[in-house]
């Protein structure tokens, strides 16, 4: 029967597979994220993640000190192992060009009961975990494969990495980038002169022991955090640590987005099948008739409701294929919309899970929305449908009291998705518009450095950046550089305690002041267009001879030295113990500057020193263009290579893309969303297009008598329209009520506005209203331009 | 009253062919004339009485109605012409299911722009006249064919139209429904209302006063 209506069969399908398509996109993005298990890792149940946090700040984790790392390591005992990692800049040299890898120093028996084994050569020993042993690596597949060819002699070859000569031990197997998108792994050399207490910035992971629950270790883990707290209360009082599964930490910013997502995507495939009961149900209609010979010659209501079901899961099973074939572009696309590098472990695959969901969401959706129209057209009137001339259908009123129901379910549900895609499109806009402080138009950024292992003379890393600076700011286009350790809005910025001068350092670190501290080059705050609004900014004459000065920022006036000019004043950073204070003099305020993601809502003061006189190794070079700032990026890397031959340039990005990236997930989110909001408008007014055309289609010689008895093409308007206005205006008021709820879920992904901003809880219905309108005036047209002898004669 | 001169109505058919449903129809009915338009079935009298009503503007030829010449008119002026001047009759009745027989009633005047104490008034009037008070909140299919028949006459004459269009309206009725129709349509034409009817009965034709006779669209 499905082939004798090719119409329907497609329309039919093709609202499904456009419910399913979205659907199935969005569930691929759930199984990465939450589903499926982490590549190549064993008994990932038990693999956990532990941080350290100030109990002042409880929803942000420090990090991990190493002093405390070691603690742990050595008193746990509920866990089978316990790992830290730090990713690192990794440059191998030795080719014609360095390149630049990211990788990871992590502790030697980490990737042991982590479950993972190399697929040549062997693990890191433990004893080569020791500072000053001889440095070893283990690269990934993918280098293998392109900076050795794949060559099986690789193991025991020795390259330069970071300018080290490293003995390369091992190639890990394809798909294995712990912990987030590494490429090579050098063991964790460190000590606790270089890295004492307080000084929290690894990564930490462990393995539960067989049978330990996660409360259990983070009771074991917070004893010994309280004991380290109270031997060393000036680093560590007020700082304790918790325990959560290795999944729990890596979708925490993620999770409540996808699953946001997948109920949204939920609501479209709902609309999508109202729209297909409606078919049905006037399907049903067209074929009392047929049903009724049936039932005539002896068909028993089970036989037909099995056929019309059976019908229905066949629309299902093509609506899941052509749904699957639709993910397919969905997550090419959704995959072209994440500017930024994701995790390793977040696979967008179409594995059993995917195709289950798909095969799953058609066939349950088609019994579902099929079951009613099949029970319906399952008992017609006999007589009526048998009649010559007779059309009345299946209880023709209960079936248009159910279509127009399914109509008022559809606009209410795009409606609850329009005013959550208004929401997120007023959120995006509202972080787009915000003044970071600096203007990022125009500029190019990159990223540069000199790795301490190779560059240990920090005189050396300040005469790298001296003589950079000036050589970018002398490319033919270029208005002015500068460079700085985080850039704007990028979010990697770092906390330091500071002590003001005539202050007493703290004696607990969780007392002190801290602030964003940053080294720039003189030119940034001129590169960024950042505010100076009293002093002056960092010259070339405050090098390493002259004396230290720093700039602060206006938020750090306004706390640290209210109602007094903080020019002149002095200040520091808290170093390493043992270290000499390094006191700088304020030489300038200037405007706050966003360092955060834009999304963060933490607000501390920002503190910049000069990097000639505090020599950091790493920096992002920012150059203001007098044209389009991507054409600069061979140039300007063509000035660092001129400085050294040996340093690679990497995150090159405008400062635009940063800004952007910052806020990326939002932008994502607020895309998806909008597609679906913009697919759920098109599918619930299709739905009141075909139930009011449908409507007319029936109503026809009722209208050719309203026609003769003298009815205008006005009346015939108003008619039409009026119905499916009262229908749109009933589904708006359910879909304001619903939203006005569910829009409380969206509440912690939006920015700087409420979760029923009024603009949206207007502008959308009456957005809803308008395509509403344009749905219901198509088929009033048809009604309008009836020939009414031809309508009278409708039968 | 009516006058028309030269009317064709034809249907294109495939391969530049025509069918002609009308030809050449040129007569005069005068106000107050009661004319039972008779034939065999395809001779065009349903055509007659609906290019007559103004529902059917595919025509050619000169049509007057009173002084207005109909074939000059743009289609809006036709349906406010049509509005002013006459009702329909339909075989099949072609009452509203799902309205009661007031609505039913109320529905010309509400096309007519009557305000709603006058449509109330004038239904109320008519209910009365036809002798169907009690049957005003039941809907069409509660009501015999005879009573259908009965509301759908008033329907056509309570906006007070000066002619009259039935297209046997006594087709799917009974003897002695299709009697009482009859008379009704008597008392009518009596009263001054010009009544045009297509009918298949020697009988009902015989309450008119003028038979016109179509047979393959021309008059005979």
């Amino acid at each position: 029967m499905l082939m004798k209506t090719p119409g329907f069969t497609l329309i039919a399908v093709l609202a499904l597979a456009l419910g399913i398509g979205a659907s199935t996109t969005t569930f691929t993005a759930v199984n990465a994220v939450l589903l499926r298990p982490f590549p190549l890792m064993k008994d990932q149940d038990r693999i956990v993640y532990l941080s350290e946090y100030f109990l002042k700040l409880p929803d942000q984790d420090a990090g991990v000190a190493f002093p405390d790392y070691l603690e742990w390591k050595k008193q746990l005992t509920t866990f089978e192992g316990v790992g830290a990692c730090q990713t690192a800049t990794m440059i191998v040299s030795g080719g014609d060009q360095p390149d630049r890898y990211l990788g990871a120093n992590i502790s030697a028996d980490a990737f042991s009961f982590l479950g993972v084994q190399p697929i040549l050569g062997r693990q890191f020993r433990p004893e080569e975990d020791k500072l000053n042993a001889a440095p070893v690596a283990l690269i990934g597949f993918d280098i293998w494969k392109t900076h050795f060819g794949g060559d099986p002699s690789v193991v025991g070859k020795t390259i330069p990495i970071n300018g080290k000569q490293t003995t390369i031990i091992g190639v890990m197997p394809k798909g294995w980038r712990f912990p987030e998108a590494s490429d090579l792994w050098m063991p964790l050399q460190m000590d606790e002169k270089d890295n004492p207490r307080g000084n929290f910035f690894l990564a930490a992971f462990g393995k539960l022991k067989p049978g330990v629950a996660v409360e259990e270790a983070r009771a074991e883990l917070e004893a010994i955090a309280t004991r380290i707290a109270a031997d060393h209360p000036e680093t560590n009082a007020g700082c304790t640590a918790r325990v959560k599964l290795f999944r729990e930490e890596a979708v925490k910013e993620s999770k409540t987005l996808t699953l946001l997502l997948m109920g949204a995507v939920l609501f479209v495939q709902l609309i999508a099948c109202a729209n297909v009961a409606n078919l049905l149900l006037a399907r049903g209609a067209t074929r009392a008739k047929e049903i009724g010979i049936r039932l005539a010659l002896g068909a028993g209501r089970a036989d037909i409701v099995r056929q019309l079901l059976l019908e229905t899961l066949l629309l299902g099973l093509f609506g899941s294929l052509a749904g699957l074939l639709f993910a397919v572009w969905g997550v090419d696309l959704m995959m072209k919309a994440i500017p930024v590098e994701i995790p390793y472990w977040i696979q967008f695959e179409f594995d059993w899970r995917v195709f289950t969901f798909a095969i799953g969401l058609g066939m349950i959706s088609s019994f579902l929305f099929g079951l009613f129209p099949s029970l319906q057209a399952s008992h017609p009137h006999l007589v009526e449908v048998l009649k010559e001339g007779g059309r009345s259908g299946a209880s023709g009123a209960k079936g248009q009291r159910v279509r127009s129901g399914l109509v008022v379910a559809e606009v209410a549900l795009a409606l609850v998705l329009l005013v959550g895609a208004g929401l997120t499109l007023r959120s995006f806009m509202k972080l787009q518009r915000t003044d970071i402080g600096a203007d990022p138009s125009n500029t190019l950024s990159f990223r540069v450095g000199l790795p301490a292992a190779q560059f240990p003379d920090k005189k050396v890393v300040g005469r790298f950046f001296e003589q950079l600076i000036p050589k970018v700011a002398a490319i033919s286009g270029v208005e002015s550089a500068g460079a700085t350790t985080s850039l704007p809005a990028a979010g990697n910025i770092g906390l330091n305690a500071v002590v003001l001068e005539g202050e007493q350092e703290p004696k607990q670190l969780q007392d002190a002041r801290l602030a964003s501290t940053l080294a720039i080059t003189p030119g940034y705050v001129t590169t960024c267009r950042i505010q100076l609004l009293r002093g002056r900014d960092f010259t070339t004459a405050d090098n390493s001879d002259a004396p230290r000065v720093a700039l602060i920022d206006e938020e750090a006036a306004r706390k640290w030295f209210p109602n007094i000019d903080p020019i002149g004043h002095q200040m520091r950073a808290i170093e390493k113990p043992g270290d000499p204070p390094m006191w700088a003099t304020i030489v300038g305020v200037t405007r706050h500057v966003i360092y955060d993601r834009m999304v963060s809502k933490r607000k501390f003061p920002s503190v910049y020193f000069c990097q000639y006189q505090n020599h950091e190794n790493f920096m992002s070079v920012v150059l203001r263009t007098k044209s389009a700032p991507k054409g600069y990026e061979n140039l300007a890397r063509g000035a660092v290579l001129s400085v050294n031959k040996n340093i690679p340039i990497y995150r090159v990005f405008t400062m635009d893309e940063v800004v952007l990236q910052s806020f990326w997930e939002r932008r994502f989110f607020w895309t998806l969303f909008t597609v679906f909001a913009v697919l759920a408008l098109f599918l619930a007014s299709i739905g009141l297009y075909g139930v009011m055309a449908y409507s007319v289609r029936q109503r026809t010689q009722e209208i050719g008598v309203r026609m003769a008895l003298g009815a205008q093409a006005s009346d015939l308007l108003r008619m039409v329209t009026g119905h499916g206005m009262r229908l749109i205006g009933l589904g708006l008021l359910i879909g304001l009520v619903g939203a006005f709820f569910l829009m409380r879920l969206l509440g912690g992904s939006l920015e700087g506005i409420s979760a029923h901003d009024p603009l949206s809880f207007v502008l959308v219905p009456i957005i809803l209203l308008v395509v509403g309108l344009i749905a219901c005036y198509l088929p009033a047209r048809a009604a309008m331009q009836l020939n009414p002898v031809e309508a009278l004669r409708y039968e | 009253m009516i006058k028309l001169k030269n009317l064709e109505r034809v249907y294109p058919l495939a391969k530049g062919k025509f069918f002609y449903v009308l030809r050449d129809i040129s007569l005069e009915i005068n106000e107050g004339e009661f004319v039972s338009v008779m034939g065999p079935s395809g001779a065009g009298k349903s055509s007659l009485l609906h290019i007559i009503g103004m529902h059917d503007h595919g025509w050619n030829g000169e049509y007057f109605l009173g002084p207005t010449a109909v074939h000059h008119l743009k289609p809006k002026e036709r349906a406010t012409l049509r509005n002013e001047q006459i009702g329909f009759v339909f075989q099949s009745y072609h009452l509203l299911d799902d309205l009661t027989v007031y609505e039913n009633l109320d529905i010309p005047l509400s096309y007519r722009r009557f305000s709603k104490t006058e449509r109330a008034g004038i239904v109320a009037d008519t209910l009365d006249r036809f002798n169907i008070v009690g049957k005003k909140d039941l809907y069409p299919r509660q009501l015999s064919g005879g009573q259908q028949q009965l509301v759908g006459v008033a329907r056509a004459i309570i906006a007070n139209p000066n002619l009259l269009l039935a297209d046997e309206p006594t087709g799917n009725l009974h003897s002695s429904q299709g009697e009482e129709i009859m008379e009704l349509f008597k008392k009518l034409n009596d009263e001054g209302m010009t009544i045009i009817q297509v009918t298949h009965s020697e009988k009902n034709a015989a309450y008119g006063n003028r038979i016109i006779q179509l047979r393959d669209g021309w008059v005979v």
